[in-house]
């Protein structure tokens, strides 16, 4: 299957309050391209439009502005049956009357492929899951992780352009937890599919994603790759939301040039604000420590 | 999205242009053809002008006779251009006037004109001959066959009434189509997906036509005298003295089957629930059967039994005892038979729910089991018992079938309004009463949903508890079990009555044993029972389905004006059954929607009433189902339409399927709309069960009481089954 990219062009959401009757913007005009083929993470708190931006690319909310494009098409107005997306839910979304043969055929017989064929194909995709026995059953004589790989075999199995996964882990206990991180990202590797994934744990985005989307009350505040986002972070936020962090406040009083050469202008030319320095300084222990920064600069602290 | 308006706009018009094109020429044409016959007809009645006065004094007279289509005047001498005509009119006199009053006017110096010419003439306008009457008028000379000679002018008249009618008939015509075409053309613009918008749409119309407009049109009629706005009809009815009586009557009977029915609603659920009694399903199944007995059953069988010539009557007046069983008193204890089911559900529900946790702590703290009663559980209870005495109320009040046999002297507003209907043919007065019924009716339902089922407490506490606190000592508790069993009995003789009632010759007179009226029911209710059966088979699926889609809309969709279409769709289940029906014939017997008489004013009639039990049950059930569900089927590219089949159908089965049997039973034992909207062609049984107690011919109508029991519980049975199968479905949903 020919993997696609993804672009989001300032996209809003603003969500009416059927009680206050208040606007809540869920996404404040959110910008991203993702690279066909890669993995990206959603990352953020509860509440921070994660979900939003997902249903908006799958198609289950219309934008309150902005313009989404899967390669180049422009789907913003395509309702969700008609786009090349397939989304694997928390809550698995399992059809509860069916066998898990007849679940993971689902797609297929919606678009009129023979019988025989949709066979054979679940069985493959079944015995990729690693599920090959079970067609027989229902969902509901399965286990939880079980039921995660009928959900993934039947997105997978439409050949979709753009996988979503909104938070698929979250109802497994860890260790099946690991277990399914690895065989997903193995099957999306393998198929070469673009996939999006949202999470809020980060232990899981670090070690899943090509890059990682961190975002904040409906805006991003950084994108990168992982290594980027736990060594550089952006702001405090980021750093806490990522790492492990110590933040010592201080107060700069002076600055002398760098030695070894690294961001020796950043340092110098800016008049250091209170903001900045504590992004700077509150990342985490490892890195304060390693690149022995503090050393460099004279501070003092004031708590 | 403003290019999309554009578009919208640029369409529409087209569709507009397009439409009136189609429109004018079609109108045009259908002038012209009727110009043409009616040039056609002057031409050959022209023809047979005879000369001479007195002969064409007798032709006129007998045009006049032969034909209603046009009228003729002769004007025996052709006027001057200009001057005034010189002869009298004959023929037609409404006619004859206004060509003597017109003479001078420039159309009717033309006609004269053309007719001196011997050429016929339309006038280019229409004129108002005699009362209000528009008419097109034709002048043709009249020429002495032997002379050929123009001895004057024929003037023809033909009335406009068809070209009117069929001008109005396109207008609506064309207004509907212009509409639909609208709406289609929006959703297929403007929507992302257009099936829910049709659905909705169709959803929107469909309550407007069957619920609003039935509705407006009773309340307009009940304010109208003789086309015009006026109080008459309501001031009758609140100075009438029998018309007040008739609602002090319903309000009495409603309080008085309340009252009774909570009580033995309470007891029952009481029983069940809070002692160690025996036989707790025995009395939990008796405590709800009557809810389902076909209408006039239970009455039946009371007459039967207590009737002037019933069976218990008879061995009481050999005793001394005389009564009558018609009226106020034999009319509460019917309804309270056939109503306390209502009070035990909701009470049983209360009961169960209440925590009994509270009473153990209170008979620990050493209160004895009375005081904890009266100060723990009855007081938890109060909610539930105000809310199950409104429930009954409402009932009571609408009910129809009970009083149509049993209510005597006694004047109640349901029996009343049928009565003004079909007695009197006043509709006027019938819509007025019917909805004064619905005050109280409304009043009572809306009281309980918003007011007291809002304040009960017992949701708060935790999970029930599961274990009986006994709260009877042995003598209280074999004192209210024999209640209970004594009501038990009772129930069961009154259906044994009817049975009975099947295999006796001439009940009251005649005992012995016969199969008769067995033979004789049958071969007289087929068609009766045949009708009904298929209507209420086929409002059945429709009810079922729409159903289904509106508590998927309801609960799954964000649209504009929800509240509105949910309280449309909910409304007729606090009509009473009369203002329904009575509105139904008012609104649907004439144009623009013609229905009285058809088969489809019933079964909509069945449908808009079942569909509230059916939405209600689909909106418990579909809240319960992970929307993530539905959500994956469009996902992995279901439409709308297909989500609903494959998925959502399936999976509300259970509420589907007891939607369904409650639309059939409901629909195979409605009474009180239906009875306004039977007509020769499409009976019900049940009016015919009517019949035959108005006749005396209890044995014709104890067979098929009977045949409706059978069929009633055979629905519910079968229903049951289906269900129990899915059980295990239902469980793994949530
Ligand atoms: N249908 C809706 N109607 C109104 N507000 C909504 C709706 N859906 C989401 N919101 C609001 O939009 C904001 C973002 O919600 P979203 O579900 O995208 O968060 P999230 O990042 O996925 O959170 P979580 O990690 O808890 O799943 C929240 O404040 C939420 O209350
Ligand atoms: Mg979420």
């Amino acid at each position: 299957m020919a993997s696609k990219s993804v672009t989001f062009d300032n996209i809003k959401k603003i969500f009416r309050d059927p009680q206050s009757g208040q606007d809540v913007a869920a996404v404040a005009g959110v910008s991203f391209r993702l690279e066909p083929g890669e993995l990206v993470t959603l990352l953020g708190p509860s509440g921070c439009g994660k979900s939003t931006i997902l249903r908006m690319l799958s198609g289950f909310e219309q934008p309150t502005s902005g313009k989404i494009m899967i390669g180049d098409n422009d789907v913003t107005n395509t309702p969700p049956n008609k786009r090349d997306t397939a989304m694997v839910f928390q809550s698995y979304g399992l059809f509860p009357h069916m066998n898990v043969a007849e679940n993971v055929g689902y797609g297929l017989k919606l678009r009129k492929i023979p019988q025989n064929e949709i066979d054979t194909k679940v069985q493959k995709f079944l015995e990729m899951v690693g599920l090959g026995q079970m067609g027989k059953r229902p969902p509901s004589r399965l286990s939880g992780g079980q039921q995660q790989r009928v959900a993934l075999a039947r997105s997978l199995i439409v050949e979709p352009s753009v996988l979503l996964l909104d938070e698929p882990l979250s109802n497994l206990d860890a260790l099946l937890r690991e277990q399914m991180r690895v065989e997903i990202r193995r099957l999306q590797k393998s198929l070469g599919i673009t996939a999006m994934y949202v999470t809020h744990d980060r232990v899981e985005a670090m070690s899943l994603s090509d890059r990682i989307i961190v975002m904040k009350l409906g805006h991003i505040i950084q994108i990168g790759t992982p290594s980027d986002i736990y060594r550089d972070p952006v702001d405090t936020f980021v750093a806490g939301f990522v790492g492990k962090v110590a933040f010592f406040p201080c107060e700069v009083k002076g600055l002398s040039p760098l030695r070894d050469g690294r961001n020796p202008s950043r340092l110098a030319t800016k008049r250091w604000s209170w903001p900045d320095l504590s992004r700077f300084l509150s990342v985490n222990r490892e890195r304060v420590l390693k690149t022995e920064l503090l050393r460099r600069i004279s501070i003092s602290a004031t708590a | 999205m403003n290019k999309k308006i554009i578009n919208f706009i640029v369409t529409l018009l087209f569709v507009v242009l397009v439409g009136y094109w189609i429109y004018s020429s079609v109108s045009d044409e259908f002038m012209k053809q009727t110009g043409a016959s009616q040039r056609r007809t002057v031409e050959t009645v022209a023809a047979g002008y005879p000369s001479g006065n007195e002969e064409v004094i007798e032709w006129l007279k007998r045009l006049e006779a032969e034909t209603s289509t046009y009228r003729v005047a002769f004007v025996p001498e052709l006027p001057m251009p200009g001057e005034k005509l010189t002869s009298t009119p004959q023929g037609d006199s409404e006619l004859s006037s206004l060509v003597s009053e017109n003479a001078l006017d420039p159309e009717f110096a033309k006609g004269f004109d053309n007719a001196a010419y011997e050429e016929i003439y339309k006038s280019s306008h229409n004129w108002t001959v005699g009362k209000n009457e528009e008419q097109a008028l034709f002048f043709a000379p009249a020429i002495d066959m032997k002379t050929h000679d123009v001895e004057g002018a024929l003037v023809f008249s033909f009335s406009t009434d068809g070209e009117q009618n069929f001008m109005r008939m396109m207008n609506t015509l064309f207004f509907c189509a212009f509409v639909l075409f609208a709406v289609v053309i929006w959703q297929l613009m403007m929507s992302r997906d257009p099936i829910v918008g049709f659905a909705l749409a169709g959803l929107f119309l469909m309550t407007l036509i069957f619920v609003a407009y039935p509705l407006f049109e009773a309340l307009r009629l009940s304010f109208l005298e003789n086309g015009k706005f006026s109080l008459s009809t309501w001031k009758t009815i609140l100075q009438s003295e029998g018309y007040m009586s008739a609602l002090w009557g319903s309000l009495k009977l409603g309080c008085w089957t309340a009252t009774f029915s909570t009580i033995v609603g309470f007891l029952f659920a009481f029983v069940v629930s809070r002692t160690n009694a025996p036989c707790k399903k025995l009395i939990s199944t008796m405590g709800v059967l009557p809810v389902i007995s076909p209408p006039f059953s239970l009455t039946l069988s009371i007459i039967l039994l207590f009737g002037n010539n019933g069976l218990i009557t008879r061995w009481l007046r050999v005793i001394g005892l005389d009564f009558s069983i018609y009226g106020l008193p034999g009319l509460v204890l019917v309804q309270t038979m056939g109503m306390f089911p209502i009070a035990f559900l909701t009470l049983g529900g209360v009961l169960q729910a209440i925590d009994s946790t509270f009473e153990e702590a209170s008979l620990n703290l050493s209160a004895s089991r009375f005081q904890t009663f009266s100060k723990i559980t009855f007081p938890l209870a109060i909610p539930g018992i105000l809310s199950a005495w409104l429930l009954v109320f409402t009932t009571s009040l609408a009910d129809f079938a009970n009083p149509l046999l049993l209510a005597g002297d006694l004047k109640v507003l349901s029996l009343e309004s049928y009565i003004e209907v079909t007695g009197m043919n006043r509709l006027g007065h019938g819509a007025a009463l019917s909805i004064l019924l619905l005050l109280p009716t409304l009043t009572a339902f809306l009281a309980q949903r918003f007011w007291v089922a809002k304040r009960s407490y017992v949701t708060v506490t935790g999970k029930p508890s599961g274990r009986i606190t006994e709260l009877t000592t042995p003598i209280v508790r074999r004192i209210l079990t024999g209640i209970i069993f004594a009501i038990i009995i009772f129930l069961i003789m009154l259906y044994g009555t009817i049975f009975a009632g099947c295999f006796v010759k001439n009940w009251g007179i005649d005992y012995t044993f016969s199969l008769e009226n067995i033979t004789e029911a049958i071969t007289r209710s087929t068609d009766a029972l045949f009708d009904t059966v298929t209507l209420a088979a086929i409002a059945t699926p429709i009810a079922g389905i729409i159903a289904m889609i509106a508590a998927l809309l309801i609960v799954r969709r964000k649209f504009h004006g929800k509240k509105l279409l949910e309280m449309l769709l909910m409304t007729p289940f606090a009509l009473p059954g009369t203002l329904l029906g009575i509105s139904y014939i008012l609104a649907f017997n004439h144009a623009p929607i013609i229905l009285v008489g058809t088969a489809a004013i019933i079964i909509i009639n069945y449908v808009i009433r079942e569909l509230p039990v059916g939405i209600e049950g689909g909106i418990a059930s579909l809240r319960q189902i992970d929307p993530s569900i539905e959500e994956a089927a469009t996902d992995l590219g279901a439409d709308q339409a297909t989500v609903f089949r494959t998925i959502v159908l399936p999976l509300v089965r259970p509420a589907f399927l007891s939607s369904l049997s409650y639309t059939f039973v409901r629909s195979m034992t409605a009474v009180s709309a239906v009875i306004f909207l039977i007509s020769a062609r499409w009976y019900h049984i049940t009016v015919l069960i009517y019949n035959f107690s108005e006749n005396l011919r209890f044995g014709l109508a104890s067979v098929l009481s009977t045949v409706l029991i059978i069929i009633v519980f055979g629905a519910f049975g079968i229903m049951r089954l289906v269900v129990r199968e899915n059980s295990n479905l239902t469980k793994n949903v949530t």
